[in-house]
């Protein structure tokens, strides 16, 4: 009683690379992720975002002043990749740094429902196999799901689909 | 002309089993009028003004439209729910026994024409302004050109001269840049409350209900109507017996913003016939 039975019950979507250091990720996917958010979410027409009956008034509030000078969408369109790294938005490196910031925003905000981009913008495909390789051999064996009530472990992301 | 700026209130009425409050402005003086607005919302233009000099003029605001209040367009579903959801709203305002004399514009024409072949005892007299509600596979309606296309193309569309004065006071925006993103987000979201019945053709079979309007009915239409083709003039007018079509020349969608004068002379002799 009282008690929040499940708490992680936020979906979230993220956008993630994983090469074996953070100075190979870099010289690997720098191009290609700039490349996502100049030519991809930066440069979609604000009607095409904001298109009658698909949003809230004040998420269509948000996505305008968002678009304007200074706001998050405009300044996709000329992001570097420093910046994408350095705010988060793109969560890229060796597979330790990248399981260390996914941990620490799962936590902070209570995700249960991860979902990772793993191929983004013009990144071809050996690379993307190889970020989706080591994600899913040295990423997400991290055991950073919460402790299920009523059991003794941790679930992990795998476990955690099986029960569902 | 009489453009001097008269008081609006805001009244609520409790419809749709205690579902819905429906705002609705009030102004002026002298017997009921109601004025239905068209796709972008109710903006209180000084043409208003104008007829509250001689009516009271009570203008719905389609549920949905009304500032903090947007969550009330979940309560309509259907078209006909909406009307239904009118048709109470003016029994509750106390306007049933004095038969208001209505006007809609546009989308408002839509609502207007179907309440008036719905509950024929509804209306004394009804005008339409370039009213949707038609549809002619020869003469499309571009509603999902304007309404998902660039807004900078949007006054083409509603005006005849989209660089007047008249066009871009009409689509002013708020002078505060703050406020702007504010006011735009806000049309937006009128316009979803509102194509949420005209989506993407505004056809729920009024052709076939027209027949039933029994009162005096004046249509006006712009003769260059980009949005809702002069075609449908005719349609409307063959329609409802005894109807009278004013064309005007040099004229769009927007009948009040493109030609003032003509259109208030066409509206007020026929209302004070």
């Amino acid at each position: 009683m009282g008690r929040d039975r499940n708490p992680y019950r936020l979906g979230f979507v993220q956008v993630v690379a994983v090469s074996e250091t953070d100075e190979r990720a870099e010289k690997e996917f720098a191009k290609h992720l700039q490349a996502h958010y100049r030519s991809g979410p930066g440069a979609i027409p604000l009607t095409a975002m904001a298109v009658p009956g698909y949003a809230e008034p004040a998420a269509i509030e948000g996505m305008l002043r968002s678009a304007g000078h200074g706001g998050m969408l405009a300044r996709l369109r000329t992001a570097t990749y420093k910046e994408l790294v350095d705010s988060q938005v793109a969560i890229v490196g060796s597979p330790a740094t990248v399981a260390d910031q996914i941990e620490a925003f799962v936590r902070e905000f209570r995700i249960g429902n991860l979902m990772v981009m793993l191929q983004n913008g013009s990144m071809p495909r050996d690379l993307t196999e190889k970020s989706i390789s080591l994600f899913a051999g040295e990423v997400l064996p991290r055991q950073w799901w919460p402790r299920a009530h009523g059991t003794a472990g941790a679930v992990t992301g795998a476990a955690a689909g099986r029960q569902a | 002309m009489t453009t001097g700026s008269v008081d609006v209130r805001d009244e609520t009425v409790e419809v749709w089993d205690s579902r819905l409050r429906l705002h609705v402005k009030i102004a002026g003086d002298g017997p009921p009028l109601l004025y239905f607005h068209p796709l972008m919302g109710l903006s209180w233009s000084p043409w208003l003004d104008q007829l509250a000099v001689r009516y009271t003029v009570y203008a719905p605001e389609h549920p949905g439209t009304s500032p903090g209040d947007p969550q009330a367009i979940r309560e309509v579903q259907t078209f006909w729910e909406l009307l239904l959801v009118y048709e109470e709203a003016i029994r509750k305002l106390g306007l049933g026994p004095d038969r208001p004399a209505a006007i809609g514009q546009s989308f408002g024409g839509m609502v207007a024409a179907d309440l008036a072949a719905s509950f024929p005892q509804v209306f004394s007299r009804l005008v339409l302004l370039s009213p949707a509600g038609l549809w002619r596979d020869d003469a499309p309606i571009p509603l999902m050109e304007m309404v998902a296309g660039p807004p900078e193309e949007l006054p083409k569309y509603v005006f005849a001269h989209p660089e007047s004065e008249a066009a871009r006071a009409a689509l002013a925006l708020p002078e505060d840049p703050e406020q702007i993103p504010k006011a735009i987000a806000q049309s937006i979201w009128n316009t979803g409350c509102t194509t949420k019945f005209a989506w993407p053709i505004a056809d729920h079979g009024l052709d076939r209900r027209l027949h039933r309007i029994q009162v005096p009915t004046l249509i006006v239409w712009g003769r260059e109507d980009a949005l809702v083709p002069v075609a449908y003039a005719k349609e409307f007018g063959s329609r409802i017996a005894g109807s009278q079509v004013e064309v005007l020349d040099d004229c769009g969608h927007a009948v009040q913003v493109d030609q003032p004068a003509r259109s208030w002379t066409a509206i007020s002799r026929f209302l004070g016939a």
